[in-house]
């Protein structure tokens, strides 16, 4: 059951990943070069149809993961690079600043990503990287929280006390002890902040506040598809999504499993 | 001379609504290559005397003199004295071994320590000193390239042990320190932990709750009953003639061997 959970997670973002990595190289058609064929059904040699404009469906999903990609990693990115730190340092310590800090993170966690993703885009013009930024920093609090529990757990062991009673510096102590003993859980959190950010990624694609048009996009392709006329070109991108999405959250939580150690005695 | 000297010492946790004395006004004397067990039940404040005399915490009041001098949290070069002399022994040493540290990193972290460093009473070449103190302790120089989780509980107690010694300490303080494991290799560690005190002439602080720990391995006593120092002296004194009830009911407590007769 346990192995399952990571087979299908590793085949789902496996995909995905692969998807991307074909389409540097290779791609069916011209993602972006308009064919006679509008409308065009699902029939060789546009194995998954046309868009409104002509251009190959099958060709924009495969680039479209590379966007889908760069999203996840760049706002888990920020996310963690920005929450972590915070977390563990309000974790070990720190009172006052740690009761400001736990504040604001809970006014972050408050704002969506999507109200952060509007003011972004209006101050910075819609692209993928404004969306990206306004998911990593709406994420945020969740690494913060997670980093803060899980270094409590942590500082309550002995071998800190031990390695305080040696005069172990405390910078030291956070990167000997605390990180390495919460990165497994901080991995798992990556793995689950990722399909959540490719799925808001394409929310925000959707309402039109990520990629302009020109840049393909799986949540951009749902957008522009027309349901009543033409459903695959809606339903395909969306596929796409839940696979990723279910690809991500699964390995993570496969890979969660993997590591813990309590769960591995049983074994 | 006088490894530690406390006057008065007190230790309250908590704010002004629930306040909890951990140690009420406490004095005590600890010469030099002297052994205490410092008994009591559980919330009788053992625990908080050995981290005031770790320097973990600082007491709410009284005064704490180490080898002489004052013991000041601010003092840089104070506190630096006390943690090249000083080390400590955990209870579970499932939680005082860091799981995802090789034996060798955990043995040599007091000597990487930026305030042992480079003093001359602190061995300077981490691996021989490793391999040295785990040849004392008893296990394989191998052990030194493996993860905690691969030993037993007593070897895992061995291991804690060997990173006190590693920095040559004068003090040893021990929190219980065979309370954790199965009473078959209790008496292993004991010994082991009684020579090498014996070897070594270090001064040996240790809590715990069991008489029968002390009498096997202390020379003096001390009793705590909810953060009072109520009794203290050697221990065949303490322990044959005791002042106090409270001594005395610890003492009843303690299972013995009837002598025939």
């Amino acid at each position: 059951m346990k192995k399952l959970t990571l087979v299908i997670g590793l085949i789902g973002s496996g995909l995905v990943v692969l998807a991307a990595l074909v389409s540097l190289v290779w791609t069916p058609f011209d993602p972006s070069k308009v064919s006679g064929i509008r409308y065009g059904s699902l029939t060789w040699p546009h194995i998954l149809g046309t868009d409104a404009l002509g251009m190959d469906t099958a060709s924009r999903l495969m680039v479209g993961a590379q966007t889908t990609l760069l999203v996840g990693i760049l706002a888990v990115a920020i996310a963690a690079l920005i929450g972590v730190p915070l977390g563990v340092f309000v974790g070990m310590g720190h009172k006052t600043l740690g009761e400001i800090l736990a504040r604001g993170s809970d006014i972050l966690y408050a704002l969506p990503a999507l109200l952060l993703a509007i003011l972004l885009a209006s101050a910075l013009g819609s692209s993928v990287t404004t969306a990206s930024i306004a998911i990593g920093i709406a994420t945020i609090p969740v690494f913060q929280r997670m980093a803060r529990a899980s270094t409590l757990t942590v500082m309550s062991q002995d071998y800190i006390l031990a390695a305080q009673v040696s005069g172990t510096p405390t910078s030291v102590i956070a990167l000997r002890h605390v990180l390495p003993n919460i990165a497994p859980l901080l991995g798992v959190q990556a793995a689950a902040s990722f399909s959540m950010a490719i799925l808001a990624e394409a929310g925000l694609a959707y309402l039109g506040l990520s990629a302009p048009k020109t840049v393909p996009t799986w949540g951009r392709m749902l957008r522009d598809a027309n349901f009543l006329t033409q459903p695959m070109q809606a339903v395909i991108p969306g596929i796409a999504i839940v696979i990723a999405v279910m690809g991500f959250n699964l390995l993570g939580d496969g890979v969660r499993d993997y590591l813990d150690p309590r769960l591995q005695e049983v074994r | 001379m006088t490894a530690y000297s406390l006057d008065h010492v007190t230790m309250a946790f908590g704010g002004r609504r629930r306040k909890v004395t951990a140690l009420e006004s406490l004095t005590l004397h600890i010469g030099e290559h002297e052994r205490w067990g410092i008994v009591g039940e559980s919330g009788s404040g053992k625990t908080s005397l050995l981290k005031i005399l770790a320097g973990l915490i600082r007491p709410t009041s009284g005064v704490v003199h180490f080898l002489g001098r004052d013991l000041d949290h601010a003092n840089r070069e104070a506190m630096a004295s006390l943690r090249a002399s000083v080390q400590m022994v955990f209870q579970d040493p499932r939680s005082s071994l860091n799981p995802r540290m090789r034996i060798s990193e955990i043995i040599s972290e007091p000597l990487r320590s930026p305030l042992l460093k480079g003093r001359v009473d602190v061995p300077t070449n981490p691996e021989t000193r490793v391999s040295e103190v785990l040849d004392a302790v008893g296990l394989p120089p191998d052990a030194a390239t493996r993860f905690p989780h691969e030993f037993s509980g007593g070897q895992r107690q061995r291991i804690a042990l060997a990173r006190a010694l590693a920095p040559r300490p004068r003090i040893l303080l021990a929190d219980e320190p065979v309370s954790s494991l199965d009473v078959s290799v209790r008496a292993h560690v004991l010994n082991l932990l009684n020579s090498l005190v014996d070897s070594m002439g270090l001064t040996l602080i240790m809590v715990t709750h069991d008489l029968a720990v002390v009498r096997h391995t202390c020379d003096h006593v001390g009793v705590l009953q909810q953060g009072i120092l109520v009794e203290s002296g050697k221990v065949l004194e303490v322990m044959n003639h005791p002042k106090q009830e409270y001594t005395q009911e610890l003492l009843n407590a303690v299972p013995r061997i009837k002598e025939s007769g």
